[in-house]
């Protein structure tokens, strides 16, 4: 289990559980005025407060999708957990596990970026990436963000 | 067995459609929403909002609500790729991460709802991928043989070997130049990619811009045509082995050899079709240095094509990988400039010689050369139209090419439901004028014997359109 740094958890924040049909499970820490589209084969969730930001999830990988606001934590879950929440630029990463680093490439492959994990977690800029798909690996699996 | 697959495959496909595609449980009762198409909050978080086509919005408190579950509907082409047999190499390039080639690079072409028909070449094919540049030239042929040893940690091998396309007989191996893991990431990508066909009437496309020919199930790239135009009739042909269906519409084929690339790039495509609008991409740098229109450092900003005397290349230096060039037809340009939209570069050099003298001359000349450079980013899109956008009169607004002054035109964009026409702002695409174009350049990387073709590729489309697009700002 992994616990949310407690700075980072903001009173209208609305944390968004994910389990993948892998069982993984994915936490996106987002807000009570986000929306989840859910189109063909994506579940995109976007935040006015994040307008050049959209977080994609291929619907075929989600098994179930939970919420717990920012009182309830995520007590309940039992899973090792991927955790990232998305403010501004910056996004928060949580609950990584034997990944040194988080590398953000873009839909060509090409490495755009490497962080250093510290503790489980790690803090990327992504003000200076370009435009387009942003692919973060970690744990062996892939955040897709989509910059604009 | 192929036909046991098959059937299988048409089972679950049939299934899928009485199912739905969410179920919201909440403590008291189930909803089963087939349409669902947004979820947002009230009541500061409190109150969950699923907005569905059918049943309007359902308003259900965040303490009733037990979880959303996604049913499992989509047997998915990727579902059934992974299922395929004798096509390793395959599945290994499409679903696994190998350094080079993400797995997501892909998925976006899978999962594009224009892509209509997915090729996977069985391992038998990789053994035998004919490769050529252009123009095609006996020296230009090489033939490549992918093998796969999946406990490596670059599991893919490439070798290359002598070919002989008039006889189609495989040579020996050319020892001392086995591509590097870099090289073969990007020639598979860019050999994949071939593999997603874009419509379903023959000739179809390729998204990495190379035609298709499909003939009861025979199927013939534009690279096998051209070489057939040479009098070389033993390139192998691509013959249908399997095929199946996924929830989504899509088609896949199993097929024993290769689509190969061509490689028909912007310049010629703006040649062929749109001269005019060609001569106002290639922009005289030197011109508008000397008049002071710009510093060196920024000649990238106005500059379409680079290295003019020798390779014509398209300067695409966006991070998006996909372009659309709407040219306006040699008439729609004419017009344009009598209604002074756009100059020609000798009318702007001829207006600066008679500007001298003119107080105001720096400033007269800048209006003109502003104008003409924002003619043409406008008529430059990000994205390739023929992926991005369904059929069926779907309006799409695209972002144009960014001007100096850091803002881009919005163009909205709406395709035909029953053929490749489009409707672009005010102008019309003109019929069989659309070429799928590609840049086989970014990087100064070499491989194949050849200077100029590198890793990344820049993929578009150019099309004529029967007015330029109008001034919006």
């Amino acid at each position: 289990m992994v616990l949310l740094a407690s700075a980072s958890i903001h009173a209208d924040d609305l944390t968004a559980n994910l389990k993948m049909r892998d069982g993984t499970v994915r936490q996106f820490i987002m807000n009570s005025s986000s929306e989840i589209e859910l189109q063909k084969s994506l579940l995109k969730v976007h935040a006015p407060v994040n307008p050049e930001y959209d977080v994609l999830f291929l619907l075929e990988d989600v098994s179930t999708l939970t919420f717990d606001s920012s009182v309830t934590g995520i007590q309940n879950l039992s899973e090792a957990v991927l955790s990232y929440r998305l403010d501004g630029d910056m996004l928060t990463i949580s609950g990584i596990t034997d990944c040194p680093f988080v590398k953000v490439y873009d839909l060509s492959g090409v490495l755009l970026s490497s962080v250093r994990v510290h503790e489980g977690s790690c803090i990327l800029s992504l003000a200076s990436l370009p435009k387009g798909m942003l692919l973060i690996k970690v744990n062996s699996q892939t955040i897709k963000i989509l910059k604009r | 067995m192929k036909y046991i697959l098959l059937f299988i495959s048409m089972a679950f496909a049939l299934n899928v459609w009485s199912q739905t595609p969410i179920q919201v449980q909440t403590q008291t009762k189930e909803y089963n929403l087939s349409d669902a198409y947004r979820i947002t909050f009230e009541d500061d978080g409190c109150t969950q909002v699923v907005h569905t086509r059918s049943q309007g919005e359902i308003r259900i408190p965040m303490a009733d609500l037990k979880q959303i579950h996604f049913n499992d509907t989509a047997i998915s082409l990727a579902n059934q790729i992974m299922a395929l047999e004798n096509c390793e190499i395959m599945k290994t390039i499409l679903f696994d991460d190998i350094p080079g080639l993400p797995s997501e690079f892909f998925w976006r072409y899978l999962n594009s709802p224009n892509v209509k028909l997915v090729l996977i070449p069985n391992d038998d094919a990789f053994l035998n991928i004919p490769t050529a540049r252009l123009p095609l030239t006996l020296a230009s042929y090489d033939l490549l043989s992918v093998s796969l040893d999946k406990n490596s940690n670059f599991p893919l091998q490439m070798k290359r070997y002598v070919f002989d396309p008039r006889t189609g007989e495989k040579g020996r191996e050319m020892i001392g130049s086995r591509p590097s893991q870099t090289e073969i990431a990007g020639i598979l990508q860019r050999l994949i990619v071939n593999q997603f066909l874009v419509g379903s009437d023959s000739p179809a496309y390729t998204v990495a811009g190379s035609f298709v020919n499909m003939e009861n199930d025979i199927y013939e790239g534009t690279y096998r045509k051209w070489a057939l135009q040479n009098g070389w009739a033993n390139l192998p042909k691509i013959n249908v082995i399997q095929q199946f269906e996924g929830s989504d519409g899509k088609v896949c084929k199993v097929t024993d050899a290769f689509v190969c690339e061509t490689c028909l790039t912007t310049y010629d495509a703006l040649k062929e079709i749109a001269p005019e609008f060609l001569k106002l991409m290639e922009v005289p740098t030197q011109f508008l240095l000397d008049c002071g229109y710009m510093d060196a450092a920024h000649v990238a900003d106005v500059t379409f094509f680079k290295d003019m005397e020798q390779w014509n290349k398209f300067c695409w230096t966006s991070s998006c990988v996909s372009y659309t060039i709407f040219a306006p037809t040699d008439e729609a340009i004419e017009t344009a400039i009598n209604n002074k939209e756009v100059f020609t570069w000798d009318m702007i050099k001829e207006y600066k010689n008679s500007l001298q003298g003119n107080e105001n001359a720096d400033a007269l000349l800048r209006e003109k050369i502003s104008k003409t450079l924002a003619f043409v980013k406008r008529h430059i899109c990000f994205g390739n139209v023929l992926v991005d956008i369904p059929k069926g009169n779907t309006m799409r607004v695209m972002s144009c090419n960014i001007l100096s002054t850091g803002v881009a035109q919005q163009v909205s964009i709406t395709r035909d439901a029953s053929s490749d026409g489009f409707a672009v702002s005010n102008a019309k695409s003109v019929p069989n004028s659309i070429r799928c174009v590609r840049e086989p350049w970014k990087k100064n990387t070499s491989y194949f014997r050849n200077p100029f073709i590198t890793l990344d590729m820049g993929t578009g489309v150019v099309m004529q359109i029967n007015e330029a697009i109008a001034n919006e700002y």
